[in-house]
């Protein structure tokens, strides 16, 4: 065979190929397209579970200080009648007295309880900047799946809007609540830091020297 | 402990509340919010504060980007900068004191660690 038909010929097959594979991307146009479909749904999904989180975490802020108001006023009214206590009988005095200070210590209890309830709240902010981490990795996977389409079909995608990264999306993505280091360690690396004196805004320039 | 005035910025609203809280346990009333980095140099440009405790992670202004410009701005330069964030890889912590944070604190802090580093950091001043 002539070098020439040699050359049409593996043209020809190699035409075929790249038919049969635009083929059967062509195919995978709907999975793609019901997968962006899902990414955006899985997003906005996520962007809810964030704000609803949110506006729980503040109905509990909402109770536990109410709580720790209740729980002010009642070791202060507990005092108040301490000081009434005083002038009954000494045998009446004792017995309220110590009941009034068994009243006293559960407010107290009550108020510390409440709030350990406040500082573990700070859960909602890693959770939320582990959701914006994922949201941000999603909104990437569907804006590149856009582009592969595009590049598919050979034109712009009609009726179908380019993925829209939110704004305003600041997290730290190895957020957690605890498996990050520990405060004294933490405390080590910023003093070995600031022995060693390697500071870009210099000693000085610190405000202070601690 | 009264008369110190204190700028708190975070962009989360429930870190915001639970620090304004801490702070008022441990007797800090006078204490002014910021969401980002951008509302913070507002806020300080109308009122002077004897403390600044920050994020990192923010839109618009991260809390590196606000440490920086505070150092180098000659009216705010002085001013005592406490950091508490999640971010607790070696290398961040060493980039913030470089930036000119005076203490760091990392996320979930207790109240306890919060009044230490005040009170270290306001001893030094």
């Amino acid at each position: 065979m002539p070098f020439t038909d040699k050359v049409r010929s593996e043209l020809e097959k190699l035409t075929g190929s790249v038919d049969s594979m635009m083929e059967n991307l062509r195919k995978m146009e709907n999975p793609i397209m019901e997968s962006r479909e899902r990414l955006s749904q899985a997003n906005a999904q996520l962007d809810k579970i964030n704000s609803q989180t949110e506006a729980a975490a503040h109905q509990i802020l909402d109770m536990v200080e109410q709580m720790i108001d209740y729980q002010e006023k009642s070791v202060s009214l507990c005092s108040e009648l301490s000081e009434f206590f005083k002038r009954l009988r000494s045998k009446d005095r004792e017995i309220y007295r110590e009941k009034l200070n068994r009243i006293s210590e559960m407010a107290s209890a009550s108020q510390n309880n409440a709030f350990l309830i406040m500082d573990t709240l700070q859960f909602q902010d890693i959770t939320s900047q582990q959701m914006n981490h994922a949201s941000s990795l999603l909104e990437d996977i569907e804006s590149r799946l856009h582009n592969l389409f595009k590049v598919f079909d050979g034109k712009e995608l009609l009726g179908v809007e380019e993925p829209v990264k939110k704004e305003g999306r600041a997290y730290d993505p190895d957020a957690g609540f605890i498996e990050g280091r520990n405060q004294s360690e933490v405390d080590a690396i910023v003093t070995s830091t600031v022995e060693a004196g390697i500071t870009d805004a210099g000693l000085s320039d610190r405000g202070n020297r601690g | 402990m009264a008369d110190l005035k204190i700028l708190a910025i975070d962009d989360s609203p429930t870190m915001r509340r639970i620090i304004l809280n801490t702070l008022k346990r441990a007797g800090y009333t006078d204490v002014i919010e910021a969401t980002d980095g951008k509302d913070a140099l507002a806020k300080m440009k109308v009122s002077s504060f004897n403390l600044v405790i920050t994020d990192w992670n923010m839109p618009e202004m991260d809390g590196i980007e606000l440490v920086t410009h505070i150092r180098k701005t000659d009216d705010l330069k002085s001013i005592p900068i406490l950091m508490i964030t999640t971010r607790s890889v070696q290398d961040d912590i060493v980039d913030a004191i470089k930036a000119g944070v005076n203490s760091y604190i990392v996320k979930p802090f207790t109240p306890d660690t919060l009044k230490e580093k005040i009170n270290e950091v306001l001893a030094n001043i």
